[in-house]
Parts: structure tokens; sequence; C-alpha cells
């Protein structure tokens, strides 16, 4: 049934793409695993022939990436980072940090990650090609990964990451805290996670990318594709911060599996880069499963901030929640995708999914899609989108009560966005998402 | 005897909630039972009503003459079975005139008669609304929706009033409602007693009898009726509560 | 001519009738599937340039008529079929169509004068059955009746004449108002906007021209059914409304077709335009043969429906009740290019069976303080998939401008799907959008009230549906409504328990 379709790829991608499949190269030569190489030759061949998303493609007509494949980014470059560096860039409370600059693992710049509490480990996906035989575990989603263009490009160009394992019945108490920081120009940070939370373990994980310079003509790329299982009645947190400068793209793709009265809830907040795109693919595999994924997003000047989820409901009972909020000022471009689909067996399953935005500017524009997909016949869901400007009600009454015009919208637009983070349920994790939000609308007007 | 349950056995989900229960009615008189939560007393209300989320496993129920387990459950309404819910269902968008003409022109074919225009209806109607002075607008509103939890068990009523059924099934029809509208609905149960009519009232509390006044009263333990008597059964409850009598059945046995 | 009448054959088709027979037996919910025997006149299969000039050649066109149906016939050639939609079907052979097929003794001379021509009884007699008023005395609706390729009658178009209301076929505007047709076709839906629209634009067969001159309130209903009833022909009927400045017209428009075994296409283009403190109301009953439960046969309804609010405070309205049609390809939409122009797409879908579905509309705002309203109610029930695809879309013009929509479905059933695709592309900050969709099922407690007030299952289930629907169906005139009410009822016969 489905037709080839007979891709015109424009000289300026090709060139691109004949870059990229050269980096792959590089790569190989620099770290010559045989699975990792094949794995690295089987994405060539596909993004030889699929190249670059166009506008033509349905799921990337609002996010335009004719800008991004002028760009040439590199993955081998040396970084000299200390760890004097990355005061400005950790958060204010007790984690296990660990680093990763220009993608690449750092063991020196990471805390002391031998002395894990007892059912935790870590490895490095770089480490990882180094032991025979563990590689399988990289490519066991491959085909999966492999459809999404960037899960190509990341397979393509595979470096490093992490594989993180919470073994049965271990509580984590303290967040892993997971730095990406872009220090070169013109780099491509291509990391490839695994998460493993075993039954009835419970984890909190926060992840920040951000760049060492906020200098227009510095860019990088962070493209990042995670795994995660969920195993039954295991509880997993996350929250991904995403602070890039505004020249840099970021593009992260996240595969979670769930299983039996397993929770799962994410929070994402897209502040930086000039393109950035953030999705779950979230499988619901088992039953009374329960997720929330929420996400807030300020962009301003000319930022594309393209947030989606898909939530596929495979199994009776489960629940699955979200929270999408957009701010745009100047001249951003929002894009929300979110789709949930119930399969024929998830009977009494309850999604609801809420996107709400809000325009700050004449030439700021939000492009929605909530779509449901619904094969069972016993469920309840519903979506909500709803686009608009801050009511003038609103401002009024705040002036009423004598708060000037311009800090009223200030308050308001502040307690918009922030909406999608009282979901977070660490106190001390929820402080320092509003304290960074507040820290980003405030910084509007100076920039 | 309008109804005549022998033994009658029942389950849902596996869990036997009726354990032999015996209980005659004949036209004309007025029945409650009452019970402890989880005694029964909703499951039998939804038994005899032929909710098919219970199993039937043992027992017999005769009614009117009929085997009523044997009957789904519209022909039970259509042959004059009521059931005045505990929770009225909403269903939007279905006006309740459309509602109850359509119910109303289904019992009379079951009694041979010729089915009701919208004016014939209309007429019919008012009176009972008058009766059980209900808002005006009740018809043309749809079925529940937007009612308060007193309106829906009024609704209830004032469809028994339009149906005029045989035998009438109150299921806590007293639950949430406050001392206005428990007299409301309780004013319009006695303008429709009469000698052809029986009523089971279920309940868990006794306000609702003291204005109805019941020629017998049931208690429900366990699935089974425990003790019956006339309505000076109420006060013994009153003075000393279920505990008292479940204790004293249990020493008796 | 001459060229045509070597592609012509004269077919009477009653050797059919057992197959149709056991045909009905399979569909006994549909009503409409009856089949009418009478000479008729098809072309053979086939589709060439050769065809487009001598459906032209058979309608005496003007060289414009022919040319705009030739530039659409080269364009279609370039384009593809399209399969983006959430229908599956193998792509048609479109050489297996015939794309002419008119009654004989109403075609012998050309279409033109149809209305003062006797109709061929058995035609007449498929209308009365239909319950279509041919004869216009006693209703208060004006119907151009259309069979297969043609016009057949057209009633009461002299007493609206007097008011200056054009109402006639499609081919009798092309001959006797070239300059308005010229004037409007394409405008709304050019030649080469889609696939089916280029290849309606080729082979458009015939359909309904109206127009309501300045500040007149046409005071009937002016109404349009459609009868497909040869097997393996194609319709294409063209549509044009024109609502000139400060008039008012309501236009209803209804469609059934045989039970066939084969798949009948239908590619129909619909023009509406709407002038300054204009209000066209579009309302379409759309019962289609869907096809049996094996999937065999049913109408292919790829359907080009669009508007444009051309003036200032004009308003476009389009109800749909759709339970027909093996595959429904339809997006009704409005362009809403006048300021504070106003634009509402009321829709209720019916799947059953294998039917499918893919439905919605498009609001495009361009001008100040426009405002639209999206109420879409999707009924899926049997094996049948029901998609609801819809785009609003606020251009930077649009300063103060308004969206509403609400799509709400109903799964009847464990085999079926509902599904719900809207796009919203939002590019000005005054503007305000808002929408909601929920899924929900006819509860099993609804139910059980229903019966224990002695109303059968299924009475109980038209009840619910029916006041599901209720939001749209109240949009639709009181005749199209109750009709709709009682085709949804029995679309959905058979469907629960």
């Amino acid at each position: 049934m489905s037709k080839k379709i007979n891709r015109k790829v424009s000289p300026m991608a090709q060139q691109a793409v004949d870059h990229y499949i050269e980096q792959s190269l590089l790569l190989n030569a620099a770290f010559p695993n045989d699975k990792v190489i094949a794995g690295r030759q089987r994405a060539q061949v596909l993004f030889a022939e699929q190249a670059f998303p166009t506008l033509r493609d349905e799921d990337w007509q609002y996010t335009k990436l004719t800008g991004f494949v002028q760009n040439r980014f590199e993955s081998l470059g040396k970084h000299s980072l200390k760890l004097d560096d990355l005061h400005t860039f950790l958060p204010p409370y007790a984690v296990t940090k660990i680093v990763f600059v220009d993608g690449w693992f750092s063991e020196e710049l990471s805390d002391d990650l031998s002395v894990l509490p007892n059912g935790v480990s870590f490895e490095s996906t770089r480490d990882v090609f180094e032991v025979p035989g563990a590689t399988d575990q990289l490519f066991g989603r491959e085909d999966l990964i492999n459809k999404t263009p960037f899960g190509v490009l990341n397979s393509l160009l595979m470096a490093d990451g992490y594989y993180l394992q919470i073994s049965a019945n271990t509580l984590l108490e303290t967040p892993i805290f997971v730095l990406y920081i872009q220090s070169l120009d013109n780099q491509m940070a291509t990391v490839r996670n695994h998460v493993v939370l075993e039954e009835n373990a419970e984890m909190t994980l926060v992840e920040r990318f951000v760049s060492l310079s906020a200098d227009e003509s510095f860019k990088g790329c962070a493209n990042v594709v995670t795994e995660m299982d969920i195993a039954k009645s295991a509880r997993m947190k996350q929250i991904v911060v995403q602070e890039q400068n505004h020249s840099s793209y970021y593009f992260n793709n996240q595969f979670i599996f769930q299983d039996d009265q397993s929770t799962f809830n994410t929070f994402y907040t897209g502040l930086g880069s000039l393109i950035s795109r953030h999705q779950n693919h979230l499988f619901m595999n088992g039953e009374h499963i329960e997720n929330r994924q929420n996400s807030a997003c300020f962009g301003r000047g000319q930022q594309t901030m393209d947030s989606r989820t898909n939530t596929q409901h495979n199994q009776v009972w489960g629940k699955s929640q979200q929270l999408h909020k957009y701010v745009l000022d100047d001249s951003a471009v929002g894009v929300f995708n979110g789709m949930i689909r119930v399969d024929r067996l998830a009977q009494k399953t309850d999604g609801q999914m809420d996107n709400k935005n809000l325009l700050l500017s004449a030439k700021a524009k939000v492009d929605c899609k909530p779509q449901l997909e619904i094969y069972a016949d016993d469920v309840k869901c519903s979506h909500g989108s709803a686009t608009g400007q801050i009511d003038q009600d609103q401002i009024f009454y705040l002036q009423a009560r004598g708060i000037l015009r311009a800090k009223a919208i200030e308050m308001i637009t502040q307690s918009f966005l922030m909406e999608p983070a009282e979901d977070i349920t660490n106190g001390n994790i929820r402080q320092w998402i509003m304290a960074t939000l507040a820290d980003q609308l405030n910084a509007k007007d100076s920039l | 005897m309008l109804l005549k349950v022998e033994n009658l056995q029942a389950k849902i989900d596996e869990k036997q909630i009726l354990k032999g229960l015996n209980l005659e009615v004949k036209a004309g008189e007025v029945h409650a039972i009452m019970g402890p939560n989880g005694a029964g007393k909703s499951t039998l209300a939804s038994v005899l009503a032929g909710r098919d989320d219970y199993e039937v496993t043992a027992g017999t129920v005769d009614f009117d003459g009929e085997d009523l387990l044997e009957l789904a459950p519209d022909e039970r309404a259509r042959k004059g079975l009521f059931l005045a819910f505990q929770y009225p269902v909403e269903i939007p968008g279905v006006s309740n005139k459309l509602f109850m003409q359509t119910a109303l022109n289904g019992v009379r074919a079951e009694q041979g008669l010729p089915p009701l225009d919208m004016f014939d209806f209309d007429e019919y109607a008012k009176d009972k609304i008058e009766l059980l002075d209900m808002r005006a607008d009740l018809l043309e509103r749809s079925v529940n929706v937007g009612f308060s939890g007193g309106e829906k068990k009024r609704n209830d009523i004032f469809q028994m009033a339009l149906l005029a059924p045989k035998l009438c099934i109150l299921d806590e029809t007293d639950s949430g409602l406050d001392i206005d509208a428990l007299g409301l609905v309780a004013n319009g149960i006695n303008t429709l007693r009469s000698p052809d009519r029986g009523f089971i009232v279920v309940t868990h509390y006794q306000r609702l009898l003291n204005y109805i006044k019941p020629d017998h009263v049931h208690v429900l333990y366990n699935g089974q009726i425990i003790k019956s008597g006339g309505f000076e059964l109420v006060h013994e409850l009153e003075e000393f509560g279920y505990d008292g009598i479940v204790q004293k059945h249990e020493q008796a046995q | 001519m001459a060229d045509s009448a070597q592609i012509t054959e004269l077919n009477s088709a009653g050797t059919q009738y057992q197959e149709i027979d056991s045909l009905l037996s399979k569909n006994k919910n549909y009503k409409e599937g009856f089949f009418t025997t009478t000479t008729v006149e098809t072309f053979a299969k086939g589709l060439d340039e050769a065809t487009v000039r001598a459906i032209s050649a058979k309608k005496n066109e003007p060289e414009w008529m022919l040319n705009f149906r030739l530039k659409a016939f080269n364009h279609w050639l370039t384009m593809e079929e399209p399969h983006w939609a959430k229908l599956l079907y193998v792509p048609l052979d479109y050489q297996e169509y015939s794309y002419y097929s008119a009654p004989e003794c109403s075609a012998c001379d050309g279409s033109a004068d149809s209305a003062e021509n006797e109709i061929d009884p058995e035609v007449a007699k498929a209308f009365a059955e239909l319950g279509v008023p041919l004869t216009g005395d006693d209703s208060n609706v004006a119907v151009d009746a259309i069979f297969d390729s043609i016009s057949v009658s057209t009633t009461k178009r002299e007493d609206l004449l007097e008011l200056g209301i054009i109402f006639c076929s499609f081919s009798e505007a092309v001959h006797d108002y070239p300059e308005l047709v010229q004037k409007y076709m394409g405008t709304v839906v050019p030649y080469h906007d889609n696939f089916f629209a280029a290849l309606n634009s080729a082979v458009a067969s015939d359909g309904t021209f109206v127009y309501i001159p300045e500040n007149v309130r046409c005071p009937l209903d002016l109404s349009t059914y459609f009868r497909i009833n040869e097997a393996k022909t194609g319709q294409f009927e063209r549509t044009i409304v024109v609502a000139d400045k400060g008039s008012y017209v309501s236009y209803l428009e209804g469609c059934s077709a045989p039970a066939r075994d084969t798949y009948q296409l239908h590619a129909a283009v619909v023009e509406v335009v709407v002038l300054e403190d204009a209000e066209v109301k579009y309302s379409t009953v759309q019962n289609w043969y869907p096809g049996d439960d094996d999937c065999q046969g049913g109408i292919l309804n790829f359907v080009t429906k669009r508007g444009i609010c051309e003036g200032k405070n004009s308003k476009l309205s389009w109800t749909q009740a759709e339970t027909g049609s093996a595959i429904t390809w339809k997006y009704p939409s409005c362009i809403l290019k006048g300021d504070n122009s106003i634009g509402e797409f009321y829709s209720v879908a019916l799947t059953n069976r294998r039917q499918q579905a893919d439905t919605g509309t498009k609001m495009i705002h361009i001008g100040k303080n426009t405002s639209s309203t999206i109420i879409a109610k999707g009924l899926s029930a049997g094996r049948s998939e029901n998609t609801y695809r819809g785009l609003v879309k606020i251009l930077p013009s649009a300063d103060g401008a308004r969206n509403f929509t609400q799509c709400d479905s109903m799964l009847i059933g464990n085999q079926c799907g509902a599904h719900t695709f809207p796009y919203i592309e939002v590019e000005n900050a005054t503007a305000q959008v808002e929408h909601e969709a929920t899924t929900s099922r006819i509860g099993d407690d609804q139910l059980f009230y229903c019966k224990q007030r002695g109303i059968s299952e299924q009475d109980a289930i038209s009840m619910i549906v029916n006041g599901f629907c209720k939001d749209v169906l109240s949009e639709l005139p009181l005749e199209f409504a109750q009709e709709a009410e009682e085709l949804l009822s029995l679309s959905l016969e058979g469907s629960v328990g």
C-alpha cells in the first residue's frame, strides 16, 4: 500500500547528508567496534535515502529545517572545560552530577560514580562499546528509533551517552543530574541513553542542556535518543530543562516503555535554541499505568519551540494526563503536536491532553495538532487547545489593585507558564524550575 | 400476590450478595427494606429490575403470575415494575418529553391501549407535574441533565406517576435529600399509594419512613431478611440501631 | 456529435434485477437501495480527451466551457490520487468508469430545456419514491432533481425568476447565463485545486446554479436531489451558489444511490460566493449507498465544497448529516475574507459496517473580527472508521478573529475507530481559538435506565444518539432534521447488542 516517496533532495541538503555520512566514517575510525560500526552503516543506508525532512513531511510542516541543513556540525572536538566552568549550571540542591561535554561523558567533571548507592549502576555508552557483547543492548529498538529522522541521524553518529540501571526495590533518593554542555563551537552532541528501572524501583532524573557561551556566533546541536524501561510498579520522575543558546539546535526523542502499575512523570521546559524539538514516544504496555507529561515553552526572537507527545494506551485501565503551555513573543513559533492512541485492548482508558498558548506579539505564531485515535469504546478521552492573548480583564483587575500594567502582564504571564511545573512533586526541584522560568521571562526585555 | 420472592440468591463479580431472600408483597401494601451498608439492599432492587451485572444463582421471583427472572428489563418495566434509582442517570440531548412519551407508549402498547400523541401526552403529563410541584419547563429539559440531586429523585417519582406501575421499588430514594425535598418526594409517593399498587422502599434511614408509614418493615442483613415486623420495627431500629438487632439475630442463631 | 456517437451505447439495464435483489436482501437497512429501469444513454467506460470533448459536445457547450474542461483534464493528468486521509482504498482505475449517463428521453436534445420536457415516467417514479416533490405544487421548496449525469427537472423556477432569482441546472446556466458562470466558476475552487476537483472540472456532469440578486431574501428553500442510478458511472456535479449583497438563501442537498456491488464514484465540486451582508445556509443530508457488511460496493464520495465570505458581514453556514458512502472525503470550508464575516460548520457523520469517513472543515480567517464555529459529532459503529480532520487558520491580517471548535465522538461497539485530527494555526496574537474534543460511548447505565422505563434497547440507542447529535440536527431545516434523525436510527439498526 505505502508508496515510496520520490524525494527531491536539494543540493544544500545533499551536501549536508554527505557531510554527516563522512562524520560517521570518522567516528568508525576513532571507535572501531564492529557492532557499532554495523549499526552506523544501517543508519547510513536509511539516511542517504531519506535525507532531512522537509515541509512536505506532515510531521515537519511547521518546523522548518532549511536553516539547519546549512550547518556542518562536527563530532570529534576536544574540549578543555574545568570544574570551575560548571558552577553556574548546577542546581541549588543535592544531586549526583553527571557531565557530558559536547556529547562526550566526562569522568573528571562528573561526581565519583563508583560510590553510587547499592542497586544503582551507571556506565557511559562509550564504555559499553568496549565491552564485547554488551553492545547488543544498544540495538534492541533500532527499528523504532530509526523511524524518526533524528533517530536515524543519532544512529548514524552514535558516540556516547549513558546506561543507568536501578535494581528492583531500590529507591534512589538523591536526584541524578545530567548536565549536557556545549563548550566548543559547531559541535554536534549525539547522545544515546538507556535508563532501566526494575520492578518497584524509583528515581528522579534531572537533565539540563546548556551552552557555555551565549554568543550568537557560537552554535551547537544536541541530538539525543533516550530509551526508558519502567518495570512493574516502578516510578520514574524526569525533568528536562533546555536552555541552549539562541543559535543552537536541540532534538530529543524519548522512547518510554511502561509496565503494569508503573508511573512516569515528565516535565520539559524549552527556553533555549533556535530550533528545539522534544518528543515523547510513550508506550503504555501494562495495566493500571499512570503518567503525566507536562511542558512549558517560552519562545522569543526567531525561535521555533516544538514539543510533542505520542501516547499509546495499549492495555486496560491506563491513565495519561498532559498539560502543555507556550508563551510566544517576537517572531517565535510554537509547535505542539500530541497524539493519544487507544488500542482496542485498552478499555477503561482515561486520557487527557491540554494545550494552552499565549501570544505576546503580533508576529508570534503557534501551530497545534492535538489528536485522538481511538479504537476502544469504553474510554474517556479528551483534548483541549486554546490560544489567545492575555485576558484584558485580568490585567485590569490587577491594575485596579494598584499593580502597574507592565508588572501585571509579567505576573499573569509568569503564572500562566508555571502551571505545568506545579505537578513536579519534589519541592526543591519545583522551586528551582519556577525560578528558572521567572529568570527567563524577566530577561526577555534585556535581549 | 403481586410479588413473591423465594430463596433468592445473587452474586456480582464472584461475590455472593443475596443468600436466600424471601419476600411477599401484596397489592396495596408498602414494604420497607432496611439494613446497614453492604447488606444487599440495592442488590435486591437491581436484581428485581434486571440489571445484568448481577447473576442470579438460585431462587424464584413471581411477579403478578409471571416468572420475573425470565423477562428482559424493558419487559419487566412494561409489565408494571418500576425502579426509582439511587442515582438517576443523565441522558444529554434527550428531552424528558420524548423519553417519557416513548416509555409511556411502550406500557400502553403492553396494555393494549393506543399510543398517546404529543398533545394527549402533554395534557396527561401536566396534571402530574402539578401534583409533584415540578418546574414547568421539566418536559423540555434533557433527562436529568443539570438537575440537582433532589430534582433527579423527584423526576424519578414524576416518571413513576406517569407510568402508573403495579410495583414501585424505591432504591434509597431519600439519600442526599434535604428536608424540603424529602417532603416533596414523600408526598409524591403517598399520593401514588393505591389498593392496586405495591411498594418496596429500600432505605438505610427511617426519616423517609416517618412520612410514608410502611405496613411492613424488614431488616436485611448479610443477604437475608433477619427480622420482619410492622411500623414499630422502625422505632426499634431508631432506638437500638442495626447493631442491636443484628446481635439479637446472631445470638438467636 | 459524430465522434460521440461511436462511444455511446444504449443500455437497458433490466437484466441485472436478480443480482440487485440479492444485494438488497443483504442491505435491508438501506431503503433508497432500489434501482430504476429506464432506457438510458451511457458512455462506454474510459476517460481521455475525447471523452471530455464528447461530454461537452453532448451538452452543446460553448467553446469557453470546453476549454475550461480541457485545461482541467490536462492538469489532472499530472496529478496523483491523494492518500493522506485516514481512508484505505485501492487506487481507483479511472478507465473503469463511465463518465456520462442520462435517461434517454430527456437527453434527446441536450438538457437545456428539461424543465419543459416530459420527465421519463420511470425517473419520476424514482423521485416520487424518494419523496422528492417534482410537481412543485404543494411544497415550500423548489427542487432541482439530478439523475446520474443530468438535471431532469427544476421546479418553481418561473416563480423565482420573478424575484430575479436564478435557480437552474448547471448545464442550463452555461447556456443561459454564460457571463455569470464565467465570472464565478473556478474562483473558489480552482480547476487545479486538488486531484478530484480537477477531475470534476474536466468531466463535470450537471449540478445546480443559484444566483440570488441584491437584497433579495429567497422565500423558498432551494434544493437539489442527487441520484446516482447507473452502475459503474461517476457523478461529477458542479454546484455554484452566489448570494449577492444583502441577500439570503437556504439551500438543501440530498443524495442517494441504488445498492450496487461495485463502487460508484462521486466527485463533486461546490462553490459558494457570499457578498457583503449576505447569508447562505447550505444543508446536506448525504445518504449515498454505504456498501454492505463485506465491504462490497458503495459510493466513493470525494467532494470539494468551499465557500468564500467575500464581503463584510457575510455569513456562510454548512450543516451536514452524513450517513452514507463507503468512503467519504469531504471538508466543506469557509474562507472568511470580509471583515466581520462568519463561518459555521455543523456536522454529524455516522459510519457503520465497513464505512470510512474522513471529514471536517477548514476555516480560513483573513478578515478582521471574523468568527467561526465548528460543531462536529462523529458516531462510529460496526467495523467503521470515522475521522474528524479540520483546519483552523488565523492569518496575520485577521485581528480579533475568533474560533470555537467542539468535536465529540461516540463509539458504538468495540470494532470501530473514532479519530480527531485538528490542525490549528494561529498567526495573530489578538485571535482567540478554542478547541475541545471528547470521546464517549453509550453508557450501560444510560441503557439500563431507559430499559427500566420500558424502552427497548433499539429505541434507547436511537434516542441517545439523536440526543448526542441534537446541537447539529437543530441547525437543519425541519423536514431535513426529521429525515436525518430517521436515517441515524436506520443506519444504526443492529449495530448494538
